[in-house]
């Protein structure tokens, strides 16, 4: 899935590619200067907008604030620069064929411009969010991220256009450029960068974020009603921020967990039954052990959920009826019954997993599907909390004990404000229940590694989050010169020690932390690599070397650029696939390959 | 039949699709996994045609008569009986509110429809 960080990733190769191309002055054309200028303030008006999506209206207070640590103040200053270069020239259409350096460009632009896509399936600015996803882009320490990744863009990005504009064939781009806009776009980035020296990073949970879609492949068997879920969470999470969730609603929430509760039950059990017939007989009994206990927890919740509606029943609220949690969770259930019921009848194991194949997907499946149970809870618990405060939550006066005070109410069957005990014992189960919903998924996890893949989940987010936070920042990492003037943005030390990758001693298991630390080495290395490649060619250039050579070290550039988005993505995909069973693994010791997964 | 004035329906549908919604409650509520299964799909049917309604009552006056033994056939009789009288009150609207009515007619001859087919 391609999230938040990825495209920024993405944007940064980009931009490093086009400045090795423009350190090939007598390649450039006037045209070309041109149109690569314009490319430039393309790419800063989307880095402006970035920031000022992410910020929106909490920046007149960080400016209003004396913020110690100053990232207010560089977070101001660096908007207002970007503004101000978004104000030299205004987007124009390219006068010829792109070239490579305007190519590249565009598409650090709309990489960027995807990035605030991204962020807007999340949040409204100003409005706060609107999805269950969109926490983080409250959160000044993940904004902090952003804006140091958008530093990092556009200082790279002030200082080609300042080399198109110092090019011979750069003239047209001369006269349209501000130099002092420029300038202070460099300054005000090289200001957070310094910043982010000092102060740190930031948090990774915006850079983690991805669309809000659904999270399965579009082939699984189980997509049609993991989308329906999403909207249903989406659907859940705009009522809560309305304070608009009455108890209709949290009967339909009800209603939605019980049936996930029993689909899953239905889909583990029939897999368990038939793990004898599609796998061999070394794993057959593992996967049965872990998914017989999953379906019993999952059978042992829907009970839970069932209860829970049933305490409902006594409840009023004065909130209009909101049906569309309803539709959706028909809509799930639907899609979910096609795969596990026949008729009035739950299907067979030999039914519902006909192939191994199927089994796996149905599995990865309603992983997927069963990872939102506790945000449900956790909505439902917030929900009676805020009824009972405001005042708004009724019961029905028979379901009372004997009171009288409340004689007449208990004997025409009145509703009446429901007491705070009630109230609390209710919010409690829904509290228990989130509890109990986060153990089935941990449960669910354990046979990931062996029947169907993990799904992206709120565990591998907490954990990217956590593991990336301590890292050092791209800007600090990155060493030697980033620009054909070879100035090194403060934050960039220019020389630094790679990062050692351990090695795993021969014999002995590798960890999956070290298998993360040899990644990281490898995205580090080529970051540097590209960086000390693009110095060459700039060098090169200058010496007046030929085109074939320029050439080679070029293509040197673009196998570096590969390999560190190879290795990041293998890493992404080690914490997507392991990281839930990793959790599990170092939660309840079992026996088997775990020490896999021990730090 | 109830008078041909629009509210008198509305307020004679609420009422019934009140006592539809606990004698399904009650269903779900049954140790028969399938006709819990069924009560669980006719109650989200039910919920959904609340929107659809063009008010909705207060609690203090909300009508809780639902039966206190149903049965899937009992209650199938009794959304059978509300999907006729939702029909009538379609007749009774003006055409710019029939649509929002027929939704509730579906939804209940949805609900209706899966505890007809457990209770067969």
């Amino acid at each position: 899935m391609t999230t938040h960080q990825g495209l920024f990733d993405e944007a940064e190769a980009a931009l490093t590619r086009a400045a090795a191309y423009t350190s090939r002055a007598d390649a450039m054309t006037v045209a070309s200067c041109d149109n690569a200028a314009r490319q430039c303030d393309r790419l800063i008006r989307a880095l402006a907008r970035h920031l000022d999506y992410l910020h929106g209206q909490a920046l007149a207070g960080m400016a209003q604030t004396e913020d110690p640590t100053d990232r207010g103040a560089a977070t101001t200053a660096l908007i207002g620069a970007l503004r101000g270069n978004t104000d030299t020239q205004p987007d124009g259409q390219t006068t010829e064929r792109q070239g490579s350096t305007t190519r590249a460009i565009a598409k650090a632009a709309d990489a960027v411009r995807l990035a605030t896509d991204v962020l807007a399936t999340h949040h409204r600015p100003g409005h706060g969010g609107r999805t269950p996803d969109a926490r983080p882009v409250e959160d000044q320490d993940a904004r902090w991220a952003v804006t140091v990744r958008v530093a990092d863009i556009a200082y790279t990005a002030a200082l080609t256009r300042s080399r198109l504009a110092a090019l011979p064939s750069g003239h047209r781009t001369r006269e349209a450029s501000d130099v002092a806009n420029g300038a202070g776009l460099i300054n005000a980035a090289r200001g957070v960068l310094t910043t982010a020296a000092d102060t740190g990073p930031g948090g990774n949970s915006i850079l983690e974020l991805g669309p809000f879609a659904a999270p399965l492949a579009r082939t699984n068997p189980l997509a049609p009603a993991a989308t329906a879920l999403q909207y249903a969470r989406a659907e859940t999470h705009q009522l809560s921020l309305d304070r608009r969730l009455g108890v209709t609603t949290l009967r339909d929430m009800a209603l939605l967990g019980l049936s996930i509760a029993q689909h899953t039950d239905a889909i583990s059990r029939a897999a368990a039954a038939q793990t004898n017939a599609h796998l061999p007989d070394n794993q057959a009994q593992a996967v049965a052990d872990i998914l017989t206990p999953a379906a019993d927890e999952a059978r042992r919740l829907a009970r839970r959920w069932r209860d829970l509606y049933g305490q409902l029943g006594s409840l009023r609220s004065p909130d209009a009826a909101q049906a569309g949690l309803a539709h959706a969770a028909l809509t799930v259930r639907a899609a979910l019954e096609a795969h596990t019921r026949h008729n009035s009848r739950w299907a067979t194991p030999e039914e519902m997993h006909p192939t191994r194949q199927h089994m796996e997907e149905l599995l990865t499946g309603i992983r997927a599907i069963a990872l939102p149970l506790d945000e449900i809870a956790t909505a439902g618990q917030h929900a009676v909390a805020t009824l009972h405060r405001r005042g708004r939550l009724y019961i029905d006066a028979r379901a009372l004990p004997c009171n009288p005070e409340l004689l007449h109410a208990q004997r025409t069957g009145r509703y009446v404000p429901a007491p705070t005990e009630h109230s609390q014992q209710l919010a409690g189960a829904w509290k228990e229940l989130g509890e109990d919903s986060r153990s089935l998924t941990t449960t669910l996890a354990a046979s990931s590694g062996l029947v169907g893949q993990h799904p992206r989940s709120a565990a591998a987010h907490a954990r990217a989050s956590r593991t990336q936070s301590t890292e050092p920042s791209r800007a600090e990492a990155r060493n030697g010169p980033h620009s054909q003037q070879g100035e090194v943005a403060p934050g960039r030390p220019r020389e630094g020690a790679l990062v050692e990758a351990p090695a795993s001693v021969a014999g002995e298991p590798i960890s999956i932390e070290s298998a993360r630390q040899v990644l990281r080495a490898l995205a580090a290395a080529a970051d540097r690599a590209s960086a000390a490649i693009a110095a060459l060619s700039t060098s090169l250039t200058d010496a007046g070397i030929d085109t074939a050579t320029l050439d080679a070290v070029t293509g040197i550039l673009e196998a570096a650029e590969r390999l560190r988005a190879t290795a990041n993505r293998a890493l992404s995909g080690l914490n997507h696939r392991h990281a839930p069973l990793e959790d599990a693994a170092n939660a309840s010791p079992e026996p088997g390959a775990i020490h896999f997964y021990r730090p | 039949m109830p008078t041909d004035e629009p509210t008198h329906f509305l307020s004679e549908v609420t009422r019934r699709l009140d006592m539809a919604n606990a004698a399904v409650d009650r269903l779900i509520a049954v140790d028969d996994p399938d006709v819990s299964y069924a009560a669980t799909t006719a109650a989200l049917h039910l919920h959904a045609v609340q929107s659809d309604l063009p008010t909705s009552q207060p609690p203090e006056t909300a009508v809780r008569t639902a039966a206190n033994e149903a049965s899937p056939g009992e209650t199938v009789d009794a959304l059978n009986d509300l999907v006729s009288f939702v029909n009538d009150w379609i007749t009774s609207l003006p055409t710019t509110q029939q649509a929002a009515a027929a939704r509730v007619s579906l939804h209940v001859a949805e609900a209706r429809d899966v505890l007809v087919r457990v209770s067969m």
